[in-house]
């Protein structure tokens, strides 16, 4: 590996840490307090999908949408 | 903010597997199971973002905070033999994301690239369990009792071979220096390389046994088996690093046979073992 592709697999490694930072952040907020962000970041990543399935699950079923609707 | 006593109740262990070394040579302890495996969890989501982290995963804290959090049944994490290593990286790559690895390559006959799953618990079965007698005699009088090198000694080893690779580019490509001031530091740079090997092995000699009359002399303190490993012979050096090696090695497959769905050309490629890479969820390329 030389100088250039380390430094492009360091900013890949920097930008995927930064983007699923961010995932974290945004399933804390849109579950808006259910979960916080520390609680996720102790969670496998599996689970945290599950979470994220139900709390979409949820907040269509909230908005009026069922059934078919929303599939 | 204090840490959340419950945050243990967010894993539980949900793979378990042999260990090619079984449970031998971890001095601070591994606690197996009562069929002789080892429990793993899945990595949570920090652990993950510790993987992307460059400056960790240069000094190897990433991977001991890994098998810190997903294998707490080990006590010292530097301690796991590199025989281990292998095989526990899969074992939390298959507790954490499943069995399956998505692996694309390319056919050699008709060079058409496809992805194929890969299933990983294969490659695990692959691994050999270290039987081998840890004793090995030098002569009839001498006998070395070795212990196979940790991940710490491993880690330590990669490190300095980074530093010795830029020392070599550094003074390869710097026109200003002088060939004295080169030859200087490539000395230096050599100095550091045989000591950085000499503790290696030191440190994997667990006691030397001097058979004689009318009792054996056993050795066991570290500082005279460095003085030792640094003034002896070449054929010693390398009977007690071929018996290390040996300590150390479990053999693992890394390589998969797979069949080309387009021409039905069957062929082997090998399955990147390397942590970052290979606990990316995307597939490997």
């Amino acid at each position: 590996m030389n100088a250039q592709e380390l430094n492009d697999y360091i900013e890949k490694l920097n930008v995927d840490a930064e983007d699923l930072e961010g995932y974290l952040f945004e399933v804390s907020i849109y579950s808006e307090g259910a979960i916080a962000y520390s609680e996720l970041r102790e969670m496998p990543l599996k689970r945290i999908k599950v979470f994220e399935e139900r709390l979409m699950d949820y907040m269509k079923k909230k908005s009026g949408k069922k059934g078919q609707e929303y599939l | 903010m204090t840490q959340n006593p419950l945050e243990k109740l967010y894993r539980h262990k949900t793979f378990y597997t042999s260990l090619p070394s079984q449970g031998r040579f971890y001095p601070s302890g591994v606690k197996l199971s009562a069929d002789g495996e080892l429990g793993i969890m899945p990595m949570s989501a920090a652990d993950e973002i510790k993987l992307k982290t460059p400056d960790t995963l240069f000094n190897g804290e990433a991977l001991y905070d890994l098998f810190r959090s997903t294998i707490p049944d080990i006590a010292q994490p530097e301690e796991i033999p590199v025989c281990d290593v292998d095989k526990l990286l899969l074992g939390i790559r298959v507790a954490s994301q499943g069995k399956q690895l998505d692996v694309k390559g390319s056919c050699p006959k008709c060079e058409e690239r496809k992805t194929y799953a890969v299933d990983l618990t294969l490659i695990m079965n692959t691994a050999a369990t270290i039987d081998s007698n840890p004793v090995i005699k030098i002569d009839e009088t001498l006998e070395v009792e070795l212990r196979p090198f940790t991940l710490q000694s491993q880690i330590k080893g990669q490190i300095e071979s980074f530093f010795q690779q830029r020392m070599q580019n550094m003074l390869s490509s710097d026109n200003n220096m002088s060939d004295e001031e080169k030859i200087k530091q490539f000395n230096q740079a050599l100095v550091g390389a045989i000591a950085m090997q000499t503790t290696q092995i030191a440190e994997c000699i667990v006691r030397v046994i001097m058979r004689g009359e009318p009792e054996d002399t056993i050795v066991t303190n570290p500082d005279h088996i460095f003085s030792w490993v640094e003034n002896m012979d070449s054929a010693t050096y390398e009977k007690i690093r071929a018996g290390i090696e040996k300590l150390s090695d479990p053999k693992i497959d890394d390589q998969v046979k797979v069949k080309c769905p387009s021409c039905e050309h069957e062929y082997r490629m090998t399955v990147n073992l390397d942590p970052v890479n290979f606990f990316s969820p995307r597939q490997q390329t």
